[in-house]
C-alpha cells in the first residue's frame, strides 16, 4: 500500500471546493450543472483511482485513472461548447 | 496495455488541448466572461494538457522522468476551477447590479421629465414642512433655487398669506395640515409683488402610519 501526499491533496481540494464549484455553477445557470458535475466527477474517479491503484487492482485503476482523465477532457470541450452557446458566441474565426 | 493507455493519454491530451483553446479563443460579449475568468480556467486546462503530455511520454516509452510533477499539477486544478466559477458568479451579480442601476436611472429620468412637464408646481414636502422635491414649474412660480448639494431652499423673505382669513402661512402649517383642495394663497415677496395661487395638498403616510410629508400641487392664477 502506498500514497503519494500529493494524491490525498488533489482529492481533499476536490472534496473541500468540489461542492462549492457545483453549487456556484448551479447559482450561476442550472443547465450548466450537469456537465459540470460530469467534468468534475471524471477528474474526482481520476483522483480516486490513482490512489486506489496503491491499494488494490493496479492495472484496472491506472486505466480507470487515464480513461477517466481523457473523458473529463471530452465533457470539458462539452462543457464549453454549452457555456460557448449560452454566453453567445461574437463573430467566432471573424476578425 | 500500454497501447490502450497511450490511447487514453492521447485522447485526454487533445481534448484538454481543444478546451485549451477554445477558452482563449470563443469571442464573447458577455460581462461575466473577464479575461481574468479566461486566463485562470486557461490555466486549469493547461495543467491537465502537461499532465496528458507527461502521460504520453511516459507511457509511449519516450520518459517518465514528468511523472512525477503531474500530482503538483493536479493541486492547482481545483482551486483555479472553483475560482473560475466564484469569479463568473459575482460577475453575474454585478451585471445584474448594473442592469438593476440603469433601469432605475431610466425610470428616473423618465419620472421626472413628466413632473417637469406638469405645468404647475409640485412640490414635495417633508414632515417639518421643508422642500424636498420641487419641480421646473414650482421652481419658475415660487423662485425656488436649488443650492449647490442639490437640494433646495425657499427665497428668504417670500411667504405665503391666506386671502380670506388674512393669515400667514408657512409651508409646515401645510404639512401638517391635512387634505387642501384648490385653496386660494397669495404669496407676497418683499418688493410688494404678490403671486396668487391655487393650492392642493395632500398628506403622505409612511407604511408605519407616521406622517412623512406632503405633495403640494399648485397654480399660478395671478390677473385671473
Amino acid at each position: 500500500m502506498s500514497f503519494e501526499p500529493y494524491e490525498i491533496a488533489d482529492l481533499l481540494m476536490m472534496l473541500v471546493l468540489g461542492p462549492v464549484t457545483l453549487a456556484v455553477a448551479r447559482r450561476i445557470a442550472p443547465s450548466t450543472l450537469v456537465p459540470v458535475s460530469v467534468c468534475l466527477g471524471l477528474v474526482f474517479t481520476g483522483y480516486v483511482a490513482t490512489i486506489l491503484e496503491g491499494v488494490t487492482a493496479p492495472l484496472f485503476l491506472n486505466l480507470v485513472e487515464h480513461w477517466a482523465y481523457a473523458a473529463a477532457g471530452i465533457a470539458f470541450v462539452w462543457l464549453l461548447a454549452k457555456v460557448a452557446a449560452a454566453i453567445g458566441v461574437r463573430g467566432a474565426g471573424r476578425r | 496495455m500500454n497501447a490502450v493507455l497511450a490511447f487514453a493519454d492521447i485522447t485526454s491530451l487533445i481534448a484538454f488541448t481543444v478546451a485549451l483553446v477554445m477558452t482563449l479563443t470563443i469571442k464573447t460579449d458577455s460581462p461575466l466572461v473577464t479575461k481574468s475568468v479566461r486566463y485562470v480556467f486557461a490555466v486549469a486546462m493547461g495543467l491537465y494538457v502537461l499532465v496528458g503530455i507527461s502521460n504520453v511520454l511516459e507511457n509511449t516509452g519516450i520518459t517518465a522522468s514528468f511523472d512525477r510533477y503531474e500530482d503538483f499539477l493536479e493541486i492547482l486544478f481545483m482551486p483555479a476551477i472553483a475560482w473560475t466559477a466564484s469569479t463568473i458568479y459575482l460577475n453575474s451579480q454585478l451585471a445584474q447590479q448594473r442592469s438593476l442601476s440603469r433601469a432605475m436611472r431610466s425610470q428616473n429620468d423618465l419620472l421626472m421629465n413628466i413632473v417637469d412637464t406638469v405645468p404647475g408646481g409640485v412640490v414635495v414636502l417633508d414632515a417639518a414642512g421643508g422642500i424636498a422635491f420641487a419641480n421646473q414649474g414650482a421652481e419658475r412660480i415660487l423662485g425656488l433655487q436649488s443650492d449647490d448639494g442639490g437640494s433646495l431652499r425657499i427665497t428668504p423673505q417670500w411667504r405665503l398669506r391666506n386671502p380670506l382669513s388674512g393669515a400667514t402661512v408657512t409651508l409646515g402649517d401645510i404639512a401638517a395640515g391635512g387634505s387642501i383642495e384648490r385653496r386660494p394663497f397669495i404669496a407676497e415677496w418683499p418688493d410688494r409683488r404678490a403671486t396668487s395661487l391655487t393650492l392642493s395638498s395632500t398628506p403622505m403616510y409612511g407604511a408605519d402610519g407616521e406622517l412623512n410629508g406632503s405633495v403640494v400641487a399648485f397654480e399660478d392664477v395671478t390677473g385671473r
